[in-house]
């Protein structure tokens, strides 16, 4: 279950169209390491994880990236609301206006429609913790790629904080990692998979 | 509680408690522990955000105390899911949900509701309110709260 707040976790507010800046964000919506890619990843990992305190992590980190999916959503909304068909084709936005017109699609920068094969459930614990972490790695990079290239500070001031969000929850999921490894034989910790051995654990 | 390392195996230091920043500090830095807080080079010399506006309205100035200790709760939370023992935490994040408990309320019977909860919080000062009130106040996504 789901409760809803009617506010960002971080204020947006953009005055200045600008679909260029739209077209490269855009890609943290629908994106391969993207917020809604990061949401679905956790929250369908944290059914099977062994230790369910790990499986609460996964819930409301997931619930977190759900929030940053609708910072996303309402930069690219905003960087577009007033856009013309002339400010589309001269920024290249043209194929995007033509399919979505200015609603919101899920899609990376170079155009690559969402696929659920980003979100990258594998069913054993010490794998999918390693999943994420190179998940916050690849989010925080793709952020740094954002704040290199984009010089409008109402456009660069959600995007640090969300670049700031990745480096956190890394952290966590390290400790995550670690809590998983102590339910395991720290002489090998691959002699058996925790999420479906069960009775390996066990014995 | 770190332990020895092992081969093969990849290792993150559990976080101890330190000092943290303020409500304010800590939404605007995106934690709200400073050795969390990892700059990229091409935002050091970033200047703050200038809020061309000076005077904030009240409800933009409740609002952003809203955002503020209900970020402190997500990013504690999170802390706290990976160390339910710390009582330093703990006792922060009592203090954390009694605070926004009250300012959302105070939002909700000066403004609007944020929540269901706040929804109730109306009818219960009023129960012959004819007044839907969910759909009341700004859109998220249009940009509110500077």
């Amino acid at each position: 279950m789901w409760v809803y707040e009617k506010r960002l976790q971080y204020p947006v507010n953009i005055t200045k169209t600008c679909p260029k800046t739209a077209q490269l964000i855009i890609s943290q919506y629908g994106g391969p390491d993207g917020e809604l890619s990061a949401s679905m990843r956790y929250l369908a990992q944290r059914y099977t994880m062994p230790d369910k305190r790990v499986g609460g992590l996964l819930t409301d980190i997931g619930t977190e990236e759900l929030a940053h999916m609708e910072i996303i959503c309402a930069m690219v909304y905003q960087l577009t609301k007033n856009l013309t068909v002339e400010e589309a084709k001269a920024a290249g936005f043209d194929a995007y206006y033509i399919d979505h017109t200015a609603a919101l699609f899920p899609q990376a920068a170079a155009g690559v429609p969402f696929t659920s094969l980003e979100f990258q459930s594998k069913g054993d614990a010490i794998t999918d913790l390693h999943e994420n972490l190179a998940a916050e790695q690849k989010a925080r990079t793709v952020y740094d790629n954002l704040l290199r290239m984009i010089k409008d500070p109402e456009v660069r001031d959600p995007l640090k904080f969300l670049r700031a969000r990745e480096v956190v929850h890394f952290q966590r999921f390290g400790e995550a990692l670690e809590r998983t490894k102590n339910l395991l034989d720290s002489k090998n910790y691959y002699f058996f998979n925790p999420e479906f051995d069960k009775q390996i654990e066990r014995s | 509680m770190e332990k020895e390392k092992h081969l093969a195996i990849a290792s993150v230091p559990i976080q101890e408690w330190n000092e943290v920043y303020d409500e304010e500090q800590a939404l605007r830095m995106g934690t709200i522990f400073p050795e969390l807080n990892r700059q990229f080079f091409a935002t050091v010399l970033d200047n703050e955000l200038e809020n061309e506006k000076l005077q904030f309205s009240r409800e933009e100035t409740m609002l952003r105390q809203i955002q503020q200790t209900g970020f402190v709760l997500d990013d504690l939370r999170l802390y706290m899911d990976t160390h339910p023992e710390d009582q330093t935490g703990l006792s922060m994040l009592k203090t954390m949900l009694k605070k926004k408990r009250t300012l959302m309320k105070e939002f909700a019977m000066e403004f609007y509701p944020l929540a269901e909860v706040c929804m109730d919080v109306i009818y219960e000062k009023n129960p012959g309110s004819e007044c839907y009130c969910w759909p009341e106040g700004k859109i998220p996504w249009e940009g509110v709260c500077k």
